[in-house]
């Protein structure tokens, strides 16, 4: 028995002009990439993918979602989200950021993602932290020259023995 | 792995320009050249003139306004995050690009002329069959740019001597997002060419005016299926190839001798060896797993063990007795006293010495007297 392949893309939806943007739901993105590949690549190329299109995350907060391709055709429908300019005349990138063949791994990549996206957002912050914080510094350094110290005890009785 | 976008109009408003940077950084690119176009003749206020641009004070500016007014200055222009807040840098490189009509134009582009001299890169766009065939013959020109403006059919004779001479050709990919004469046109152009090269040479860049026809280099390494290249010719395109079309500029520009002035620089030009060591080993783990080294660790053991052991096999046959007590006197030393490195050294002397005194023995009988007397008188 041979398993199915899938393969997930991640991508990111990229609005240019952030005022006109609309939230992501299923509803309208299926519909608007099917047609968007008809009007591409044509009918025969988009009947053959169209059952195995599912999404399998969405999230209209950061404007990210996850969606399920067979492994033959994923090429096209990369192709269709890259080539895809407009929606309703609103100038719009589908980015494509982590392609894998499993589920986990674009988990993991979003999980790199987000942390990144907070880490900038709270730049400021952190640096304030960083200026609060620099006594709790200096008692993390004298901590880790104790453990540093540690081993080489360890060391030494190992030699006596 | 560096990302290069080798064609950015450079003759517009800076903050566009500064926005379209910033852009390119978010979606991975490294090293951007910013062209100046000239119709026909290039003339001395040709001059380059481009000014690379700064991020660095715009950086501390934002910052003054974010501890001002909070976060404002991280507000969405593309996104839910202000792009390229981050501090990675984009290389920026100079290029100049002549439409030409006729040979006469094409002469004026030589090594002599001191507004070549002043940019990084020399592109031309032919729009004549006649020029196309004389550009692949030059010397003096880094990058041939194919658009619909090039009417005619590109022979593969002549490609093959762009890639003999170093010469790239460049596909701009945006016209896929144009109206649909010019996406014709792009495919036909981009796949003859590929049928001819198989993937060798092609730059791919964006004319981009405006960013919402930006595609990063994933994307763009994905459109190259729609045309005849594969995945990892694609990448090429926007990653290797146009690296080496700025060290073909940097060599023509230097006729073929440099004198590094600053260190920095050339560690920035040596960057690719290290991308070269990625490939060759992408996980930079030159140390086996120790899954590996285990079974051949226990196999000198066990040989050496077997070693022992026949050792004491035969000893009881050669009657040397003083042997066989060392060696089992030495094993329980090594187990007792293991950083005693005086017991060891005259143990393996006498373990080297059993082994020619066997020799002997098989040799001759009469010997075997002399020898153990030897011995003994060694000890």
């Amino acid at each position: 028995m041979v398993r199915l392949k899938n393969r997930y893309l991640m991508t990111e939806v990229i609005w240019h002009d952030p005022s006109n943007a609309s939230a992501l739901s299923e509803l309208w993105l299926f519909h608007f990439l099917i047609d968007e590949s008809k009007r591409l690549f044509g009918e025969l190329t988009t009947e053959a993918f169209k059952k195995t299109v599912k999404f399998v995350y969405l999230n209209p907060d950061t404007n990210l979602f996850i969606i399920r391709c067979s492994f033959t055709y994923y090429k096209s429908l990369w192709s269709v989200l890259s080539m895809i300019t407009s929606y309703n005349n609103i100038p719009v990138y589908f980015r494509v950021i982590h392609l894998s063949g499993s589920i986990r791994g674009c988990q993991k990549a979003a999980l790199k993602v987000f942390q990144k996206q907070i880490f900038i957002y709270d730049k400021n912050t952190i640096q304030q932290q960083q200026q609060t914080s620099t006594s709790s510094l200096l008692s993390i350094t004298q901590s880790d020259i104790e453990m540093d110290n540690a081993p080489s005890e360890d060391d030494d009785i190992e030699m006596k023995s | 792995m560096a990302y290069y976008d080798l064609n950015i109009p450079a003759q517009q408003d800076p903050n566009v320009l500064k926005d379209i940077l910033l852009f390119m950084t978010k979606l991975g690119y490294d090293s951007v050249a910013l062209t100046h176009t000239v119709d026909g003749k290039i003339s001395p206020k040709d001059i380059c003139k481009i000014q690379k641009i700064d991020f660095n004070d715009d950086d501390e500016k934002k910052n003054n306004n974010n501890n001002n007014s909070n976060e404002q200055g991280l507000a969405t222009s593309s996104g839910w995050l202000k792009v390229g807040t981050s501090k990675k840098s984009i290389k920026q490189y100079t290029r100049l690009e002549v439409v030409v009509k006729n040979n006469a134009e094409l002469q004026m582009l030589n090594s002599n002329n001191p507004v070549v001299q002043s940019y990084d890169l020399i592109s031309i766009i032919p729009t004549d069959i006649n020029v196309f065939n004389a550009a692949c013959n030059s010397t003096d020109i880094d990058i041939i740019t194919l658009t619909s403006f090039s009417k005619f059919i590109v022979k593969p004779d002549r490609i093959r001597q762009c890639i003999q001479k170093g010469i790239s050709i460049e596909l701009v990919y945006t016209s896929i997002f144009e109206k649909e004469s010019e996406r014709l046109s792009f495919f036909q152009l981009a796949s003859s060419v590929v049928r001819s090269s198989f993937g060798k040479n092609i730059i791919l860049s964006s004319r981009g005016k405006h960013s919402k026809f930006m595609r990063s280099p994933y994307d763009i390494s994905n459109l190259g299926h729609l045309f005849g290249l594969n995945f990892d010719q694609a990448k090429a395109s926007v990653s290797k190839l146009p690296h080496s079309a700025i060290l073909h500029g940097l060599s023509r520009k230097t006729k073929g001798l440099a004198l590094v002035s600053d260190p920095a620089l050339l560690r920035d030009l040596e960057l690719w060896k290290l991308e070269r060591k990625d490939d060759v080993t992408p996980t930079g783990n030159t140390v086996p797993h120790p899954k590996n080294k285990k079974p051949e660790k226990k196999q000198d053991i066990e040989n050496d063990n077997d070693a022992d052991d026949q050792v004491i096999e035969q000893e009881p046959k050669t009657t040397t007795t003083t042997t066989t007590t060392t060696t089992n006197d030495q094993i329980k030393s090594k187990s007792k006293k293991s950083n005693e490195p005086s017991v060891n050294k005259p143990s393996d002397t006498t373990t080297t010495k059993s082994t020619t005194i066997k020799k002997e023995n098989q040799m001759d009988v009469d010997h075997k007297d002399t020898t153990i007397k030897r011995k003994r008188n060694n000890e």
